[in-house]
């Protein structure tokens, strides 16, 4: 909750200084203006309330670790 | 349309092979190559050459088109493809320096601060500047590069004192096995500079210019890991996470001037900004060239937020990242090689009908 409040609040702050060229922006513009805003509050709240999130390069250096010379 | 001048290419090139390179990858280097560590640069710049010969290849041949216009104007569905792979490269690339910049800050400046606001404050940064437009970030980095250039220049002069050279001996003691293992991390780093023809037009990028800019970078991040070596020796260096910083530490002028790392990283951090802000330019100048309906200079707002969270979501800590770079080289390959090498062979401008007929 606390991370989705955070989130919007992100939100809140940045759209209004956006909000009249967005106005005079394309239909298609404002789309994926919102889309990845939404996408990006979905992770957020996602890596915040998940200790145990999924992170895709742990899960690429797992599988790719025979190539790192370090290892 | 935007002017960016043949010096200001360069200096993007050497941007783009310098500034991120010098975070942590010199510790890694030196964990495998030991002594023979400049021959890891020199053989990720010779590999690099080549994709940087074949995309001012193609950007030749189109001398009015950066090469997201080339590839979807050529092969609408797959030349999308190929695009959109490549937005999701510099995506992370950008995630990837952005996490860099917020880890080093919390670790060497504000260690009180939480992590999330130094993030937040620098993707505002990163998002103003990349509004302005492309000769508006080419300018910034013409204030910030030159400076540190000469810094990097002035390194192993300021540090003359401290230079052993018996720290770089013997060279070449185990082959050149070491020095490969090295190369495979320079390469990576070295080769972001493929971001180049994505955002300049064939006009303006040339192979000599992002030649000119990826060997400046290369002789740079020589010098300083020279600097490095000849000072610290190779043990000290892959124990830490940022051994430049702990090679300008070692500077210390005069009495009064004993934090002189603060000046040097004060100059890093704008120009790795201005770095970041290249990368969050490609994102959303791809997403315009892919569907030219969208305005690109709106979308840098939702994008740098994107980069911002998943400079979180996809490194769980500083080590995440720094442990990554091994495996990086494998994925970040296809982007600068195979691909390019696709593109070379299959973008090709269209033979008209009266050619064909002659």
């Amino acid at each position: 909750m606390k991370q989705l409040l955070l989130g919007f609040s992100i939100l809140l702050m940045l759209v209004p200084v956006q909000w009249r060229s967005l106005q005079r922006a394309s239909r298609a513009t404002r789309f994926v203006y919102y889309g990845v805003f939404a996408v990006s509050l979905a992770l957020w709240v996602y890596t915040g309330s998940h200790p145990t999130a999924v992170r895709p390069t742990e899960w690429i250096r797992h599988l790719l670790r025979a190539v790192d010379p370090l290892q | 349309m935007e002017k960016i001048s043949s010096r200001q290419l360069s200096l993007i090139g050497c941007t783009l092979v310098m500034d991120a390179t010098i975070i942590s990858v010199p510790a890694q280097i030196t964990a495998v190559a030991k002594v023979d560590f400049w021959l890891a640069y020199l053989l990720g710049a010779a590999f690099m050459t080549v994709p940087l010969w074949m995309l001012s290849k193609i950007s030749a041949r189109f001398p009015d088109k950066d090469l997201y216009d080339i590839a979807v104007q050529r092969y609408p569905v797959a030349g999308r493809i190929v695009s959109l792979l490549y937005i999701s490269f510099f995506l992370f690339i950008l995630a990837r320096d952005l996490r860099s910049i917020v880890d080093f800050v919390n670790v060497a400046l504000l260690p009180m601060t939480p992590i999330s606001v130094t993030a937040a404050l620098v993707t505002i940064t990163l998002i103003f500047i990349a509004r302005g437009g492309i000769e508006m970030v080419a300018r910034l980095n013409s204030l910030w590069q030159p400076i540190l250039i000469i810094v990097a220049f002035m390194l192993p002069f300021i540090l003359f004192r401290e230079l052993q050279v018996r720290h770089v001996l013997p060279s070449l003691e185990y082959g050149a096995i070491p020095a490969l293992k090295g190369g495979w991390y320079a390469v990576s780093y070295i080769g972001e500079i493929v971001l180049l023809p994505f955002i300049f037009e064939g006009r303006t990028f040339h192979f000599r210019t992002g030649l000119s800019g990826m060997l400046l970078g290369v002789l740079l991040v020589e010098i300083s890991h020279w600097t490095l070596v000849l000072t610290l020796g190779v043990l000290i260096p892959i124990r830490t996470l940022y051994p430049m910083y702990e090679l300008v530490r070692q500077i210390r002028l005069t009495d009064f001037l004993d934090r002189f790392d603060l000046p040097i990283v004060g100059i890093w951090l704008p120009a790795m900004i201005v770095r970041t802000s290249f990368c969050l330019f490609a994102v959303c100048h791809g997403i315009n060239r892919i569907f030219p309906s969208i305005s690109g200079k709106e979308l840098s707002t939702p994008f740098g937020v994107l980069g911002f969270v998943c400079c979180f979501w996809l490194f769980r800590n500083t080590m995440n990242v720094f442990l990554f770079n091994g495996v990086w080289t494998a994925i970040a390959l296809v982007f600068e090689w195979l691909i390019p090498l696709a593109l070379f062979v299959f973008l090709r401008p269209k033979r008209s009908t009266s050619a064909i007929a002659q």
